[in-house]
Order: structure tokens, then sequence, then C-alpha cells
């Protein structure tokens, strides 16, 4: 198991981020999207790549998405994740498919996952005071 | 003549033992090895007058003021692990203008027994998104990342853990006949390798490249005396979205895909024609997806040039003779280069590729950017 309350908390006040965070605080995935050409972009950038607007807005999404590749861990390298091994996953998402988020992996056995594995969002408080909340991925359809 | 007969040279390489824990500070690390490439160039360090150091390392600073350097041109190529290669262009581009004679590249650093790659600034892009999105999930080492890509790879193309085993032992065997090589000695075997400890699968211990203690210098210069070794092209170019792997589409794509391309068209010879290649070899995966990208192998199919000693001395590509950075030492890849030289002079006794006359030499750094050039001598 990880240790939420030992992860070290980025900047939450990162213009770039508040309403990536505010997200997760109410359980919901939200990125970019361009407000000009309507596409979907991640990780945050000012810019679309796709027309150079730089007005965006943030969208929900549905937390659902398959296993795109992933790591098992087998070493220690972050506060929160002294215990190995443990897995993180790039997922695709179902939609809008052109986006990956980037995810530790619960509610699994590590070597029990394969790409193509569908997953869904698992919302948990992080932080010494659960200051923030971290969208983590665990099998589609498991229990909490 | 290949390449023309105004390519810049490299007229002098020179470096120190590798080791885990050396003797010496860093600064005299780097005098050590910056000495040794000038007396290999034929030149008083005075004579010195361009500097690219690496970036995050012992300063040139430090440098000028033991040497009494007088540099008129200086500058830094930060892009990781392929600033060694990609400082080769710069120093190339700056002989031929007439900004400097003799450019030194150097790096010096006590990467083993001072501070270690997790502990040390991280030079990476994107410092910003990757504690918002992936220091908080846990990831958060070039081992971690690039397993990305190897996990991938192996979904779509296949992989069996002995062929990056056999990259592994080949670069160690190749190290067995150098004796500057921090693994110098130390055999490794198929066993020893599959029970290495699990460090991001699909890595383990020996897919990683060592933490060196110790220094490398290599000198540019306008010059085509019997022994230089010419630059006969070199280039540089950056994967899709080159601070991130996540979202990068095509997946793979790296800058190498690019650079090598045009080394191959500029200088109108292709991958089956250089005798080796030294590929940047921070994992094992790196190098096979490297030899994919630069055009030795086709997509998947590398595995199969891997196989029976093919990347080995006497096979059909030897592949970092001097034991790479998996078992040389990590000197961020100015030690391919230093090797490149040492071939194409045919001074590498035991590990010397036959009448080697043309060698490549790989750099990657930063999640994707790539370097590639081609050296040759003055007869080719
Ligand atoms: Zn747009």
């Amino acid at each position: 198991m990880f240790e939420p309350e030992l992860i070290p908390l980025p900047d939450l006040s990162d213009p770039n981020f508040v309403p990536f965070w505010e997200g997760t605080k109410e359980h919901q995935l939200r990125i970019q999207q361009c407000e000009d050409c309507g596409t979907h972009r991640w990780p945050p950038r000012s810019t679309c790549r796709h027309c150079r607007s730089t007005a965006v807005t943030w969208v929900p999404v549905e937390p659902r998405g398959r296993v795109y590749s992933y790591t098992i861990v087998g070493r220690p390298t972050t506060k929160g994740y002294a215990n190995t091994p443990y897995a993180v996953a790039i997922v695709a998402l179902d939609a809008p498919s052109n986006i990956r988020i980037i995810g530790s992996v619960v509610g699994i056995e590590p070597s029990q996952l394969a790409i193509g594995m569908a997953l869904e969002g698992r919302f948990t408080p992080i932080g010494p005071n659960g200051e923030a909340t971290l969208m983590q991925w665990a099998p589609a359809g498991a229990q909490a | 003549m290949l390449g023309g007969s105004h390519t810049a040279s490299i007229t002098g390489v020179g470096n120190t033992k590798y080791s885990k824990k050396a003797d010496r500070s860093a600064g005299l690390l780097a005098i050590d090895a910056v000495m040794s490439a000038a007396r290999d160039a034929g030149i008083e360090p005075q004579e010195i007058d361009g500097l690219i150091p690496y970036p995050g390392h012992i300063g040139d600073d430090i440098l000028q003021a033991e040497l009494d350097l007088k540099p008129r041109f200086r500058t830094t190529v930060d892009m990781g692990g392929c600033s060694a290669v990609s400082a080769l262009r710069i120093a190339s581009l700056a002989v031929a203008s007439g900004a400097a004679k003799h450019v030194l590249l150097f790096r010096g650093l006590k990467g083993s027994s001072g501070l270690r790659k997790a502990d040390r600034p991280s030079f990476l892009p994107g410092q910003p998104f990757r504690r918002h999105l992936e220091h908080v999930h846990g990831l958060n080492t070039p081992a971690q990342r690039y397993a990305l890509l190897c996990q991938r790879y192996k979904h779509e193309y296949g992989l069996d853990r002995r062929t990056l085993g056999e990259i592994a032992l080949a670069a160690r065997a190749h190290a067995n006949l150098n004796p500057d090589a921090q693994m110098y000695g130390r055999d490794l075997t198929m066993d020893e390798y599959l029970a290495g400890r699990l460090i991001s699968d699909p890595y383990t211990l020996f897919d990683c490249c060592l933490e060196t203690d110790g220094a490398s210098a290599v000198i540019v210069s306008k010059r085509n005396d019997a022994r230089d070794i010419r630059i006969l092209s070199v280039a540089e170019a950056q994967g899709v979205s080159p601070d991130d792997i996540s979202n990068r589409e095509p997946f793979l794509d790296i800058g190498l895909t690019q650079a090598a391309n045009d080394v191959w068209n500029e200088l109108g010879v292709g991958p089956n024609d250089v005798d080796a290649a030294m590929i940047y070899d921070c994992f094992t995966f790196e190098v096979l997806h490297q030899l994919e990208e630069a055009g030795f192998a086709g997509h998947g199919k590398a595995a199969a040039l891997i196989a029976d000693g093919g990347i080995r001395l006497g096979g059909k590509l030897p592949v970092n003779t001097h034991g790479g950075m998996l078992s040389e030492g990590h000197q961020a890849g100015l030690n391919h280069v230093i090797e490149a030289v040492r071939q194409l002079r045919q001074e590498c006794g035991q590990r010397q590729v036959e009448d080697a006359r043309l060698v490549a030499v790989s750099g990657w750094g930063q999640l994707g950017d790539g370097s590639f050039a081609v050296l040759g001598g003055q007869n080719v």
C-alpha cells in the first residue's frame, strides 16, 4: 500500500493546475480543451498545438480508459511510495481517445496488470491533512 | 572525399580511469582528462580557445583558472545524454566559422561517490507538470520513464528478456577488454543478468547504466593531419512533444529517427556501410530502440541483429566496444565519442574492430532528443 499522507504536495496554487486539483477534489477528472478549435490536450499547456490559440477551458471527462503502457517499480524512489512493488500506468482514455493520463494503479497485484486492461479513476486524499485529492487508477468495476 | 575536405576533426581525446570511487576531486579528474586530450592532439592547453562544458558538472571557470585558458568561444549544450554528440556539431560549426581553433568538450563528475543522479538537480524539461502529474504517482526516475517505452515496444513487437540480457552481456564482454572500464575484470553471465533485482519492470539491475566517477575530454579542431578523425556528418533532432512521453504520438518516436536519416542522406552512405556503432546506452532497451530508429534494423527487427553475437566484436555490427555506459562508465556519451575515435585510429588493441573506417555515434537525452554522427579517418 502507498502512504497518501506522505506524498509531497505540488504547488496547489499554480494557476496552470488549479482547475485540475479543484476537479479531483470533486472526484472529477478535468483536462484542457482549446476554446477555438475544440482539441483536447494533456499535459496542461498554454497554447494549442493544433491552432496556436491560447484560449483554453477545462472540461470534465470520464475517468475511464485502458492501459497503454505501465511499469512495476521495484525499488522505492519517492515519498509515499516506500512499499514496492507498485505499478504506474499510462492510461489511454476511452474518450477523448487522444488523451493519455499517467497514474499509479491500486486494487490489483502489479504482476496482474496488462496492456489493454480497463481501468477507472479512484480518488484518494493526499498530503498530511488531505490537502489535495489524487486520482489513481484501479480495475474497472472493482469495489473501492 | 566523404563529407567534403573542409570537415572539422576530432584531434584529441582523453579520459581518466572510470570507477565507483575516485581518490581525487572532480576538478582534478577533469584536468587529467583535458591534459591527456591536449597531449593527444599535440597542442598546449593554452591553444584551446573554445569550451563546451557539460551542464551541471565541473564548470569551465575552474578549468580556465587552473589551466590558464583564454577561450574566445564558450557555450553549453543542454540536451542531457545527447549533449556530447550535439556538442560535436556546435564545435564543428565553431571551428568552421573561425569562432575558435580548438574547442574542448569535457565532463568531470563524481557521479558515483559524490551526489548520485537521484540527488542532483534535474535538468529534465517540464518540471512543473512532472511535480503535479508524475511525482505524486511515484514516477520520478529515468529508469521508470524509459521502462514505459520499453513495455509498450514489448507489447507491439514482442521482446524476450534474453535479448535485453545479450545487450548487457555484450557490453560487459567488451568492458572486459578495456582496462579503463569500471566493470573491467567482472564477468556477467545470463543467469546473473536474469537474477538481477527489479528496478522498474521490464528493467532489472543489469539493464541500467552505471553511475561513475571519472572525466572525459574531446578536442575538435579545424585540422586534417593524418591522425585526425573527421566529423563527416552530424545532426540532431527532437521527438514529438519533447518534454513528455505519455502523450507522444507516435509513442516510440524519438529525435534520432530524423537525425540519423539526415546524416545518411547528407553522406550518401547507409547503416550497412559503418563498421561499428557507439549507441547511447542509458538502459538496454534504448540500444535496441536506437538501432532500429537509426536504421541498423527495421522496426521490431533489432532482436535478430542482437542475437548470435551480432553486436559483439566480430559480429555484423559491433556496438559499444568500450563497454558503454552499461559497463565502461557513465560519461553522458562523451566516452562513446572517444571510443569511436580510438577505433578509427586502430588504437583499441584486443577490442579493435578490424579495419574500422566508419563509426557511427548516437546520443539520446531528455526523453527523446537525439543526435547522430558518423566519423571517419582522412582516407575515406
Ligand atoms: Zn486549438
